[in-house]
C-alpha cells in the first residue's frame, strides 16, 4: 500500500520540523530514510501513524498524508486502525510486563486480531524464531522482556511489529543496537517482509541503505533534500554537498 | 555516612510511634480488662467495651473505600486516556477540581455531606450518609494518586502500545494499570488511612451511635468520631478516649504493615 506525502508540513508551537515533503512510496519494497541527527526522521513516522496528532500539544499541520487513496487524518479514521495498517517500531522501544512470548502475544490477543491465546503464543513464538531471538535466549517462554540486553529488546520491538502483520512497516533505527550478525538477520527478515508490505527504514548506515533499499530519502533540517529517489541514483549524484558530507562521515 | 543518617532518621521515627503508644497505652491501661475487645459500651461509654465501635468503622471506611475506588479509577481513566488527547483547558479544570477536592477541609465536606445526603436525600444521621461522604472525601485524594502513579510511568510505555494498534481501553487496563499496581495501592494505603483517622466528615454523618447497626440506614460511630466524643462530650472520658486511640492506633498500624509488606516493591521501579 503506497502512502503519499503532498506538500505536507508539520510544526510544533510554530516550529517547523518537517517542510513541505511531497512524496509517493511504491507499495512494497524498502524505502529507507537518511538524514542527520534531528532532522525529523523519527517525527515523520511518528505523525505517518498519528502518534504525533495534530491539534496536540502545539502540533499543527499543512498539507496531508494520504494512505490507500485517503486522508489519513480525515475524521472517520480512527487512530488505531491506522496503526494496525502502518506499523511502527520505535526507535526507543519499551518492554510490556511478562515474558517475551506473552510480549508478542499481547498485541495478537488484545488488538483486533481477537487470537485465541494458545493459537497466539504459537504464532509469538514463531516470530520470536524468525529475527533470531528464540535461539538465542535460553527459553522465551520464561525470560521476561524487561530482562533482555537493548539488542534482544530492540529484536523484540520488531517481532511485536511483525507479528500482526501490517500493510506498512516503519522501522525507526531497528539495528542501531545490533552486532553485525542480529543485523545480517535482521536486514534477511526486511528483505523478505519487503516482498510483500512496504518498509519504511529510518537508518544512519549508508551502506545499509544501499545494501537493501529500492529508495531513499535524506532528510536535513525537516526537508527532503532530493525528493525520493532510486538509491542508485542517490549514492551517483554528486551535487548534493548534504549527503557527501553525511557520507564521508559514516563511512570512515 | 548517609547511611548513619538514614539509620538515625528511621530509628528515631520507629521511636516516636512506639512512644506514641506506649504513651496512649500507659494513660488508658486502667480502661483495658479481658472482654473490652468483644463488649458493647455502656453508660454512654463510660464503662464496658468497644465491639460495635471497631465493627462500624470497618464497615464505613469499607464501604466508602469501595465505592471511592472504582469511581476514582474511572476519573483516572478519563483523564489519562480521553482528556490528555483533549485541549490542554480541559485537562487544567480537571486538575483544578481535584485539587480543590483535596484542599476542601474535611469540616466542610462533613457539612456538606450533612446538608446533602442527611438532609436533601433524608437519610439522616446513617451509615450510608456517612460513607458517601466519607466516599466523596477520599475520590479526589484517590484520583490525584492514581494519575500521579500513572504518569509517572514511562510515557513511551503507552506510546509503545499505541504503535501496536491497541485501543486506549486495552491499553489503559491491560498495560498502565497493572504496571501502576503498586502506586495504586500505595494510593488506597493513604486513603484507608486517611478514613480511619476522620473524625470531622462523620460526626454529622454517620452520627455518634455506638450500638451494632441493624442496617445502613442506622446511624453508627467509627474510632475516630468515638474518640472525639469520648474526649469533649463525656465527662470524665478522656481515659477511655486514649484506650479506644490505641485501638485505633494499632489497627492502623497492623493494616498498614501488612499491605506494605505484601507490596514490598512498592519503592523499586
Ligand atoms: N515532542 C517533541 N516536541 C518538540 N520538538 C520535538 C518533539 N519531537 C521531536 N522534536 C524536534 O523535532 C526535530 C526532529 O526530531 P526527530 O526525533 O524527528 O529527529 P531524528 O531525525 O529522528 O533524529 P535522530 O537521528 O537523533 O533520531 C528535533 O529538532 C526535535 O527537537
Ligand atoms: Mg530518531
Amino acid at each position: 500500500m503506497s502512502i503519499e506525502y503532498n506538500n505536507f508540513s508539520l510544526s510544533k508551537n510554530e516550529e517547523t520540523i518537517i517542510s513541505s515533503l511531497s512524496l509517493r512510496t511504491a507499495s512494497s519494497g524498502i524505502i529507507a530514510v537518511m538524514g542527520v541527527s534531528g532532522s525529523g526522521k523519527s517525527t515523520l513516522l511518528k505523525v505517518t501513524n498519528r502518534i504525533i496528532e495534530p491539534g496536540l500539544e502545539g502540533w499543527h499541520i499543512n498539507g496531508d498524508i494520504s494512505f490507500r487513496g485517503k486522508s489519513i487524518f480525515s475524521p472517520d479514521v480512527k487512530p488505531e486502525n491506522l496503526r494496525q495498517q502502518i506499523g511502527l517500531v520505535l526507535q526507543e522501544p519499551v518492554a510490556f510486563r511478562g515474558t517475551m512470548v506473552e510480549n508478542v502475544a499481547f498485541a495478537l490477543r488484545f488488538g483486533h486480531l481477537k487470537i485465541k491465546r494458545q493459537h497466539a503464543n504459537k504464532m509469538a513464538e514463531d516470530v520470536l524464531e524468525q529475527v533470531g531471538l528464540a535461539s538465542e535466549v535460553s527459553d522465551i517462554n520464561r525470560v521476561k522482556a524487561s530482562e533482555l540486553s537493548g539488542g534482544q529488546l530492540q529484536r523484540l520491538a520488531i517481532a511485536r511489529a511483525i507479528a500482526i502483520k501490517p500493510k506498512v512497516l516503519m522501522m525507526d533505527e531497528p539495528t542501531s543496537a545490533l552486532d553485525p550478525i542480529a543485523t545480517e538477520s535482521i536486514e534477511q527478515v526486511v528483505l523478505q517482509l519487503s516482498d510483500e508490505i512496504l518498509i519504511v527504514l529510518v537508518t544512519h548506515n549508508p551502506s545499509q541503505a544501499r545494501r537493501l533499499a529500492d529508495e531513499a530519502l535524506f532528510m536535513e533540517k525537516g526537508k527532503s533534500v532530493h525528493g525520493a529517489q532510486s538509491i542508485d541514483q542517490l549514492f551517483r549524484s554528486s551535487g548534493s554537498k548534504a549527503f557527501d558530507q553525511f557520507l564521508s562521515v559514516h563511512q570512515q | 555516612m548517609i547511611r548513619i543518617i538514614c539509620m538515625c532518621c528511621a530509628l528515631l521515627f520507629l521511636g516516636l510511634i512506639l512512644a506514641i503508644g506506649f504513651d496512649l497505652y500507659t494513660e488508658a491501661a486502667d480502661v483495658f480488662y479481658d472482654g473490652y475487645l468483644t463488649d458493647k459500651p455502656s453508660d454512654l461509654g463510660t464503662k464496658g467495651g468497644i465491639a460495635p465501635i471497631i465493627l462500624n468503622t470497618f464497615i464505613i471506611v469499607g464501604l466508602a473505600i469501595a465505592i471511592a475506588f472504582p469511581f476514582s479509577l474511572a476519573a483516572a481513566a478519563t483523564y489519562t486516556m480521553v482528556l490528555k488527547s483533549q485541549p490542554t483547558t480541559l485537562q487544567r479544570l480537571f486538575i483544578f477540581l481535584i485539587d480543590l477536592g483535596i484542599g476542601i477541609p474535611r469540616i466542610v465536606w462533613g457539612l456538606a455531606g450533612a446538608a446533602i445526603f442527611s438532609g436533601l436525600f433524608g437519610l439522616g444521621f446513617s451509615i450510608i450518609s456517612g460513607v458517601l461522604t466519607l466516599a466523596l472525601l477520599l475520590s479526589p485524594i484517590l484520583t490525584f494518586g492514581f494519575i500521579a502513579g500513572i504518569e509517572s510511568l514511562e510515557k513511551q510505555l503507552k506510546i509503545q502500545c499505541q504503535v501496536l494498534g491497541l485501543t486506549d481501553l486495552v491499553t489503559f487496563w491491560m498495560q498502565l494499570i497493572p504496571s501502576a499496581k503498586s502506586a495504586l495501592l500505595t494510593t488506597t494505603l493513604i486513603a484507608v488511612g486517611r478514613g480511619f483517622g476522620d473524625a470531622a466528615a462523620l460526626l454529622f454523618t454517620s452520627g455518634i451511635a455506638s450500638r451494632i447497626p441493624s442496617s445502613i440506614l442506622d446511624p453508627a460511630a467509627t474510632l475516630s468520631v468515638w474518640v472525639f466524643q469520648l474526649t469533649t462530650a463525656i465527662p470524665g472520658g478522656e481515659k477511655r478516649a486514649f484506650a479506644a486511640a490505641f485501638i485505633l492506633f494499632t489497627i492502623t498500624l497492623i493494616i498498614q504493615g501488612c499491605l506494605s509488606i505484601s507490596n514490598k516493591k512498592r519503592f523499586s521501579l
